[in-house]
């Protein structure tokens, strides 16, 4: 698959140039590979850093069963030198653990089960740890039910035999993840079900034990388009002189 | 009809960390020109499907390729805790059951 994006202001518009599979390319001749690879057929122009992709004219053939060329794309250089900054930042260390659901009672009013053991899980955290739930943030993934989608899923309340269970919890460092998971491991693993009256064990943990450390996790904290008074002000520049009798000293320089 | 018995591709795929987009392909123009004049698909179809301020939705009917696409803000940045597909290519399937009258 041939996919592309492109910056436009600072957010990014999608465009795609040929279909799905390469082998589209010749097989299914009346596919949307042809009608894009008419001139200008269709108008875009995507704004990046320091100009302007153009497709307007841009042409997509067929050159072999399993490639394309692509010609006549143009690039419009804008007045300004802008730059294009991404940036991405540690959240945090998570820990997680999965396991299975299959009893009837607990999968026919999960919300409920769910919502007790995170109510009994943030206590714990509470009483032992000593945190609160702003200093940890934790997620409970039920796959089979709403695993992919999460709140967009229309088919939620879908009749399943067996809900597939990720918990992930994210703190500060690795160590007080992984105390937090184990607070929701016996929650998750016993908290009652009022259909059955005694002790049960209430998922199927994958794992022994069941929480395993994924480590650092990051996420994007930056997104922009800066236009610098120079191309040099946003750069640091270093020049070592090379090949003199005696060795010059690095010099550093900051436009 | 289904969007998805008349369609050659339904997808999803994030456009960036920031943004979902769908695409919704077809083969035959008359197919394409048949679900564009019900004008079922539009903006405001993607906003109620997916939960978001119609005026957050860019939606770009593309005749020559013979396709409909359209591009919402993602829920949760790429990647973020929490979020539950990393690429979106899963984001698809309300599309699938979209009814296309005869």
């Amino acid at each position: 698959m041939y996919e592309a994006t492109a910056v436009a202001g600072t957010f990014r518009i999608p465009f795609w140039v040929v279909p799905s599979a390469p082998t589209c390319v010749t097989s299914q001749s009346p596919n949307v590979f042809w009608y894009l690879s008419k001139p200008a057929v269709t108008a875009y122009l995507f704004r990046e850093a320091s100009g302007t992709l153009d497709l307007q004219q841009a042409m997509f053939e067929a050159a072999t069963d399993s490639s394309v060329r692509v010609s006549g794309a143009r690039f419009h250089p804008a007045s300004a030198y802008d730059v294009k900054l991404e940036g991405a930042e540690l959240a945090g260390y998570a820990t997680v653990m999965i396991g299975g659901i299959r009893d009837p009672f607990i999968i026919g009013r999960l919300d409920w089960w769910l919502g007790k053991m995170e109510e009994y899980f943030e206590h714990s955290v509470r009483a032992i740890l000593g945190l609160n739930p702003a200093d940890y943030q934790f997620s409970l993934h039920t796959y089979g039910r709403d695993g992919v989608m999460g709140e967009l899923e229309p088919e939620r309340n879908s009749a399943v035999h067996e809900i597939g269970v990720v918990f992930e919890v994210l703190a500060a460092d690795q160590r007080t993840a992984t105390e937090i998971a184990k607070l929701a491991r016996q929650p998750l693993l016993h908290l009652p079900v009022p259909e059955w009256k005694g002790a049960v064990t209430t998922i199927a943990y994958l794992h022994n034990p069941p929480q395993i450390e994924r480590g650092p996790v990051y996420r994007f904290n930056m997104h922009h388009v800066v236009t610098p008074r120079t191309e040099e002000e946003m750069f640091r520049i270093e020049s070592v002189e090379i090949g003199s009798r005696v060795a010059a000293p690095a010099v550093a320089r900051t436009a | 009809m289904r969007l998805d018995r008349l369609a050659s591709l339904v997808r999803s795929k994030n456009a960036g960390p920031f943004q979902l987009t769908f695409d919704i392909m077809f083969i035959e123009a008359d197919v394409y020109e048949r679900v564009k004049s019900s004008k079922v698909l539009n903006a405001s179809l993607i906003a109620r499907l997916y939960d978001c301020a119609l005026d957050s939705v860019q939606f770009f009917e593309c005749d020559n390729a013979l396709a409909f696409k359209a591009t919402i803000p993602r829920r949760r940045v790429q990647g973020e805790f929490g979020d539950p597909d990393l690429h979106g290519g899963q984001q698809h399937v309300p599309l699938m059951a979209v009814e296309i009258p005869d």
